[in-house]
């Protein structure tokens, strides 16, 4: 009789429960804003000031504020409060403790704090905290050993920490760009190679312009890079090793050779070549130099991109009559084409290093846009609407396009846009750029 | 004297320009510029302990199970400098979502052993086993009791008054596009306690994500809920108070970022 009412009286409440619980209020929030997140970075603090080679640690803390500050808001997906609006400096105590109060008052989100820590054996620490203003918990404690005239590179790597615990991705601030610097009247462009922090920082030349230089690449490893020169007026492919300086040729080869890329492992070269009128893709292995041709198509099959396995290559072909996209596996076989736009041309493919989408320049109705397609041609977004962009190169993380933008009365300029199509920012140069290749994620 | 001091500076100047142009020279023959680039490493190191939080964490927070932050979150580690992790990590990050609060069930009271009726002999045992009854009943009576809401009921008109008006008011604050591919499958819901002030009482906690993302977009995906409504700007203060009780006191909120 009791199991009975015992069971009786479960029912019954489970079928009074459930209405009461559908009762409950349920509220669904399907709409919401996009502006980026208010964040405040204060000067970083110093547990003593000391002297550096590069600068007193107490300024140095200011610099590294200022370097987080800005890579931040070039995401545009942050607004940094205007330090003029802080109430409180954040001495040392402040780092590991902030009085968020200070900080809601402003209206900061997210508050980032840090010090700059010299050490004995020269090196210096940068300690770099995110805090959560609303819900007052500690998100990020990271900290980076290095010498001192590296700080940039710190500063870069909190805010990379920073960018990838607020978005969910990983960051791209502690990369670098190479470039096509351009000076000189058009009859007779001068041509370097420059290399520069994602931000512009630490700028500096790699060839002095006596030969054309072209289409400069990032190996995989960050430190080598590959482009075309036209040294002896003949076209080539060199390799370029950033911190040594040396130079050399790829694949002494008869025929002119374009476009070179590394493959994801670095081992490999992809490149056209142009042999008897028909210009192929081919693969040359770094180390042994052994060629290998994946298209034989009549026409021109150029600007080949791996996907970030290694498994695919994009290209693009004119063997339909006209300059589109294609994509292949790496060996060679099953060559299908992706982009199919009312009559315009596309080129310059670079596959994401997310794998999910490829970039590209398209050319129609007197204007040259980037642009974005999934490998299998599926879903185009163009994202740029002036009338001469080409080149695109994707950031270490896929959310960034960087290209160059060509001036009406003659020269160019580097510019970068979000993956959504917003954010379009001028990246600043000394002198014009071109062609720009993004590096990876330094380590 | 002085022609000599000039011709000696002359003779320098041009010694010095012819150095440096014999030097570009040299330099243009091979077309790289010389600059040899020391590599500037950078190491990841331990610092100080998880910060002091100085205001005391709302309750829910010292129940939840903690998750260990990565430890690395660059991606491409390098083999040349190994990071080097942070140990005893103890930041407070989000508890993984909760189970669903499961529905209020009756909850089978402790009961002493029934009696056995071959004992029921005296009348002590008699009134212990009519005792016993009586108390069944009372739980019984007692688990409706336990499972009807307690809380003044809204009807559905007033109920839905209120919806409108808490996504009036969260809705300006949730900033849901961070995140990447396949960040807009997540649907995270939150409860949500408010005091009659309409401050929230404690951290909002996460019942329940669904989507198929990965942990660091869902991660996001909360923090942007939380940071929607705790942020004051978008404070339930005003809101009607006879819509309290049983209505804004207690509430779910499912942030779903698919229509947008």
């Amino acid at each position: 009789m009791s199991i009975l009412k015992s069971l009786g009286a479960c029912l019954l409440a489970l079928v009074l429960g459930t209405a009461a619980a559908a009762q409950n209020l349920s509220v669904d929030i399907n709409q919401g804003v996009s502006r980026p997140l208010p964040i405040a970075i204060p000067d970083f603090a110093t547990p003593s000031s000391a002297s550096t080679p590069a600068g007193d640690t107490a300024a140095l803390g200011g610099d590294v504020a200022e370097v987080i500050t800005n890579d931040l808001e070039s995401s545009g997906l942050f607004r940094p409060i205007d330090p003029l609006a802080f109430t409180t400096d954040v001495a040392m105590a402040d780092v590991t403790a902030p009085s968020y109060p200070n900080w809601r008052t402003i209206g900061a989100q997210a508050l980032v704090t840090g010090f700059v820590e010299a050490r004995e054996d020269g090196s210096i620490t940068v300690g770099c905290y995110l805090y959560d203003v609303f819900s007052q918990q500690a998100l990020v404690r990271q900290g980076f050993n290095t010498q001192p005239r590296a700080w940039r590179r710190a500063a870069h790597k909190c805010a990379d920490a920073v960018y990838s615990r607020l978005t969910g991705e990983t960051g791209y601030f502690d990369s670098r760009i190479v470039y096509v610097s351009e000076t000189g009247p058009a009859t007779a462009r001068i041509k370097r190679l420059a290399i520069m922090d994602q931000d512009g920082a630490n700028h500096r030349f790699l060839t002095n312009g006596q030969n054309l230089v072209l289409t400069p690449r990032f190996a995989p490893n960050r430190d080598t890079l590959t482009y075309l020169s036209y040294a002896q007026n003949r076209p080539r492919i060199y390799l370029y090793d950033v911190e040594t300086g040396q130079q050399r040729l790829v694949g002494d080869f008869p025929n002119m050779s374009f476009a070179p890329r590394f493959s994801p492992d670095g081992n490999t070269l992809v490149f056209s070549q142009a042999r008897a009128g028909n210009t192929d893709i081919y693969t040359i292995d770094v180390s042994s130099g052994s060629v290998t041709r994946l298209t034989s198509a009549p026409g021109i099959d150029t600007a080949p991109s791996y996907s970030p396995d290694g498994r695919r290559i994009t290209f693009e072909s004119d063997r339909g009559g006209s300059q589109q996209i294609y994509v292949m596996n790496a060996d060679g076989s099953d060559q299908r084409r992706i982009s199919f736009g009312d009559g315009a041309r596309y080129g310059t493919p670079v596959w994401s290093p997310r794998g999910d989408l490829i970039a590209f320049t398209k050319i129609g109705g007197g204007r040259f846009r980037i642009g974005v397609m999934r490998p299998d041609g599926s879903g185009e977004r163009l994202l740029t609407e002036s009338w001469a962009d080409e080149g695109p190169t994707w950031s270490p993380n896929g959310r960034v396009i960087m290209f160059f933008r060509s001036r009406r009365g003659g020269g160019a300029d580097l510019y970068s846009i979000d993956l959504t199509g917003v954010n379009e920012r001028r990246v600043r140069t000394p002198l014009d750029g071109s062609d720009p290749a993004w590096s990876p994620l330094r380590p | 004297m002085r022609e000599l001091r000039a011709l000696t500076l002359s003779g320098g100047a041009h010694l010095a320009l012819l150095a440096a142009l014999s030097l570009s020279w040299s330099l243009m023959a091979d077309d790289v510029v010389q600059v040899v680039e020391e590599p500037l490493e950078v190491d990841f190191v331990t610092i100080a302990d998880a910060p002091t939080v100085t205001e005391r964490p709302p309750p829910s927070l010292e129940a939840a199970p903690r998750e260990l932050v990565e430890a690395d979150p660059i991606t491409e580690p390098d083999e040349a400098i190994a990071p080097e992790t942070i140990p005893d990590l103890s930041i407070p990050n989000d508890p993984p979502p909760p189970e669903p609060k499961p529905e209020p069930q009756p909850d089978p009271k402790p009961k002493p052993a029934p009696p056995k009726k071959q004992e029921l002999s005296t009348p002590v045992d008699k009134e212990v086993a009519v005792a016993e009854r009586a108390r069944e009943e009372d739980d019984f009576a007692e688990a409706i009791t336990d499972s009807l809401p307690t809380k003044a009921q809204l009807s559905p008109i007033q109920q839905n008054t209120l919806v409108g008006l808490i996504r009036e008011r969260i809705y300006k604050c949730w900033d849901p596009n961070a995140g990447g591919a396949n960040a807009s499958a997540i649907v995270t819901t939150l409860r949500v306690k408010a005091a009659r002030d309409g401050t929230i009482i404690g951290r909002p906690t996460v019942v329940r994500q669904t989507g198929s993302a990965s942990e660091s977009f869902k991660r996001t995906a909360r923090d942007a809920a939380i940071r929607a409504v705790l942020n004051p700007r978008c404070s339930l203060e005003g809101l009607p108070p006879d819509l309290y009780e049983g209505g804004w006191e207690d509430f779910t909120l499912n942030f779903d970022p698919k229509d947008l």
